[in-house]
């Protein structure tokens, strides 16, 4: 995926990986809480990676994610993000990682990542549904036009990453007409 | 049923020089809006659509002095703003001439000013799908001597609707008597009637007004010999005076 750094595996991947590996696997969300650090929010979650359900030597992730989210594509999902990243650092304390343990959203928000080449899961979402539908590019150029939203010479992917998961929404909707 | 204005050919300066159907040869003048019937004893100046509204319905200049007093009041001169809201007027008239033949406006490529406005009009193309017949084409009655340029003519759901694009603040009646101008004048000249009359009130929000005319001829026909019959007695006026 272009924007990731060599080696770097996404989490969706890493958890097909897993069930693949490990067909009795279980991925569990322990907790979540909120916790406040030099004056910042952040969500904080942890989870477990059971290669079977009597796993005694299990993997174990934690993540945190600054709330409100920075930028468009975290606003509004930071939990959800937040728990997703620590399931990729579970899934990599087994050895299911590329080179890097980092998770894309950790990637984007210490820069290493643009997040112009980042969709959000509604974003891809909707990249995968244009296709599906066929919808016309200069279709979608409109309603982009009637969201009043420039669109210049820019892909329809870099278009989608820098939108909120709301606008999204709405774009599909007005094509869906 | 529609027979669109033919060799529409195109002069210098944005001029037009057009046959309708009937055989009348519109030369328009883009810079001052202007019209004239060609013929083969020489040319004859006609009353244009928005000038012969704008004597019946807006006669009373105290609404212009009330509005340039308040703009001086702000601090901007009033002929700065009548040609700024002009070329708003034209950009945005642009976007929908481009969105008629199938190119998509980006409003990267407008002034900050014009781009809710378009965002509007994109809006109104997008809900309502119209199929584009023509556009900008001049249309001139053959015996009431007055022409007008129409916006777009378009297909929606089975219907042919003229549609007249306006970025003004408010919708007068003016505006609808415009519109029943332009269609009586379309039957006149041989073009045909559309099925309806609408304007597209574009606003500055993004949002837009589809708002339908139902002007009847009734209802306009008498404004080319009420403004022709102020105008000879005008002439008049003036030469007892002197």
């Amino acid at each position: 995926m272009a924007g990731k750094p060599e080696g770097y595996i996404e989490v969706a991947d890493r958890i097909a990986a897993f069930y693949e590996r490990y067909p009795n696997g279980v991925i569990q969300t322990t907790g979540w809480d909120q916790v406040e650090v030099a004056g910042q929010v952040f969500i904080v979650v942890q989870s477990r990676v059971y290669r079977e359900p009597s796993d005694a030597l299990f993997g174990v992730g934690t993540a945190w994610e600054q709330y409100p989210g920075r930028t468009p594509f975290t606003r509004g999902t930071e939990l959800m993000n937040c728990e997703t990243s620590s399931w990729g650092r579970a899934l990599a304390s087994i050895g299911l990682a590329g080179r890097h343990i980092a998770t894309v959203e950790d990637l984007t928000a210490n820069g290493t990542v643009k997040p112009s080449n980042v969709l959000s899961p509604a974003g891809q979402g909707f990249v995968s549904w244009t296709a599906k539908e066929k919808v016309p590019a200069d279709k979608i150029k409109l309603a982009l036009g009637a969201m009043g939203i420039a669109f210049g010479n820019k892909r329809l992917k870099t278009i989608v990453a820098s939108l909120s998961d709301e606008q999204v929404a709405i774009l599909r909707e007005r094509l869906s007409v | 049923m529609f027979d669109l204005p033919k060799n529409m050919k195109p002069l210098a300066d944005g001029d037009t020089q057009s046959v309708l159907p009937d055989g009348q040869q519109i030369l328009y003048r883009d810079g001052n809006h202007t019209y004239r019937r060609i013929t083969d004893e020489g040319s004859t100046p006609l009353k244009s659509v928005s000038s012969l509204v704008s004597k019946v319905d807006g006669g009373n200049s105290d609404g212009l002095v009330e509005w340039a007093w308040r703009l001086g009041t702000e601090g901007v001169h009033w002929k700065e703003a009548r040609d700024s809201k002009g070329n708003l007027g034209t950009s945005v008239h642009a976007a929908l001439e481009a969105l008629a033949q199938g190119a998509i406006p980006d409003l990267e490529d407008f002034d900050e000013q014009a781009r809710g406005y378009i965002t509007a009009i994109c809006s109104w193309w997008l809900d309502d799908q119209p199929e584009c017949v023509d556009q900008e084409f001049v249309v001139a009655h053959p015996t009431l001597d007055y022409a007008g340029r129409v916006d777009l003519l378009v297909d929606i759901k089975g219907e042919r609707w003229l549609v007249d694009l306006k970025t003004s603040n408010k919708i007068s009646a003016k505006f609808h008597h415009q519109m029943g101008l332009y269609a009586m004048a379309m039957d006149a000249c041989g073009i045909g009637r559309p099925d309806r009359l609408a304007l597209l009130h574009a606003l500055p929000d993004g949002e837009f007004v589809f708002l339908e005319s139902i002007v009847r001829d009734e209802h306009v026909a008498l404004i080319p010999q009420c403004v022709m019959g102020l105008a000879a007695h005008n002439k008049e006026q003036k030469a007892v005076e002197l």
